[in-house]
């Protein structure tokens, strides 16, 4: 308990340091995220996890193979599905919808994946690419923070809403 | 009777004992994926290990179907990366690497650490070395951009045998005893003799995360996914060769 609470200074101090030279701002020193939270009320958050026409890839993530099955995360949306059976000639098959998700696990026919706080277990059939949700665990995982570390605190976010993703704020004034 | 029942149990015995060692090594990685050195998902057993930024978490998946949360662990902060291997999960966190035993897989218990200046470090492992790559970015903080190979035979005690300067590594994944670093590009370095990691070959691609599987690497980048085909190389040691690009 000792070491986390020391970790966390530390953190804090790192943290603070780096923030220290490009905020002075009329002698007024402000602490803010250049992001704001993106959020889906939790009832639409758990409706949202669907197989969906393939699209094309934005940002991004990180990678997984299952057989000839090939996914790549994209960043806070979802995973793209590919067919790989042929390496020289990968084929985009659909696109699983997951707000708020960066990883999975398979096993078997079974997807399990951080879908923002929850984890998830979806089955999918690779014959007929679908999906169904069998089991979701909420509020197990910490609320996604900003990409340049801040958490939720600072902002208004509704009740009963979950945090899936960051954008930078309007630049306009 | 006596005699014939215990033969019947010695032999039940022995029955499930073979069962259990073929049900760890020939199914388990067929049943299962397989992900990158990012990752944070890993399953072993009947049981899935993820990491957030602050714990380790344990779910028993013995009914796929019906994952259950059984166990958080705490293990500092900024966790960045999980890897299983065999009875060990190596952990990647911005303040160092971590080694977790999993004898009682619901109770992961800590056997070393490994710390460092803060920066962002995925890890992976073999039978005897754990190969980490550290790299600094706005949120990591400090100028620190390096590989560093540990001997792991000894897993309470983690020993640095090599530590070498790149420009900005970050996922790694192993062909038997070169490792392939993505770096500015995709360099490959034979670790057989791990103190001297010797560069061999690189690929001209810029990568964030690799997969090998078999002979077929598959390299995740901001603008491209790219696969290869891995062969052995008179000259080089290892040879790729390019098979497709996803434009991203």
């Amino acid at each position: 308990m000792k070491n986390r609470l020391l970790f966390f200074l530390a953190f804090i101090c790192i943290f603070l340091q780096g923030c220290w030279p490009e905020r002075w701002e009329d002698d007024v020193v402000t602490f803010e995220s250049e992001y704001e939270p993106v959020f889906l009320d939790r009832t639409d958050f758990e409706k949202s996890v669907n197989v969906e026409n393939s699209l094309s890839i934005g940002t991004s993530g990180k990678i997984y193979i299952k057989d000839n099955l090939l996914f790549i995360n994209e960043v806070n949306k979802g995973f793209h599905v590919f067919d790989n059976s042929d390496p020289t000639n990968p084929k985009s098959i659909k696109f699983l919808a997951a707000p708020g998700s960066t990883d999975m696990a398979i096993r078997s026919n079974m997807i399990y994946i951080n879908q923002a706080t929850d984890l998830i277990a979806v089955e999918y059939s690779p014959q007929t690419n679908t999906a169904s949700l069998t089991k979701r665990i909420p509020n197990t995982f910490p609320e996604l923070r900003s990409p340049d570390g801040f958490d939720t605190y600072s902002f208004d976010i509704p009740e009963n809403s979950v945090v899936i993703d960051w954008k930078l704020k309007n630049q306009t004034p | 009777m006596k005699k014939l029942l215990c033969i019947f149990a010695s032999i039940m015995a022995l029955i499930s004992c073979q069962s259990d060692s073929s049900n760890s090594e020939v199914t388990a990685p067929v049943a299962d994926g397989q992900g990158g050195s990012l990752a944070r998902f890993t399953l072993k057993g009947d049981y899935l290990y993820t990491v957030d930024d602050f714990d380790l978490n344990v779910f028993n998946v013995a009914d796929t179907k019906d994952p259950v949360a059984v166990n958080k662990v705490p293990i500092g902060f900024a966790i960045e990366t999980l890897f299983g291997y065999k009875d060990y999960l190596y952990i990647g966190s911005e303040t160092g690497m971590f080694i977790y035993s999993l004898a009682n897989p619901e109770f992961p218990e800590k056997l070393s650490s490994v710390q460092h200046f803060t920066a962002c470090d995925p890890v992976i492992a073999n039978d005897t070395h754990a190969f980490v790559t550290l790299h600094s970015n706005a949120v990591c903080g400090n100028d620190i951009n390096v590989l560093e190979i540990y001997d792991v035979r000894n897993v309470t005690e983690p020993i640095l045998l090599n530590s070498r300067n790149l420009t900005f590594p970050k996922g790694l994944g192993l062909y038997g005893n070169y490792l392939f670093v993505c770096d500015d590009e995709i360099k490959v370095f034979d670790v057989s003799i791990p103190e001297e990691s010797k560069l061999v070959t690189s690929i001209k691609r810029s990568a964030f995360d690799v997969i090998i599987r078999n002979d077929l690497l598959i390299a995740i980048g901001e603008s491209g996914l790219y696969q290869y085909s891995l062969s052995s190389d008179t000259d080089t040691g290892v040879a790729a060769t390019e098979l497709s690009t996803i434009q991203i």
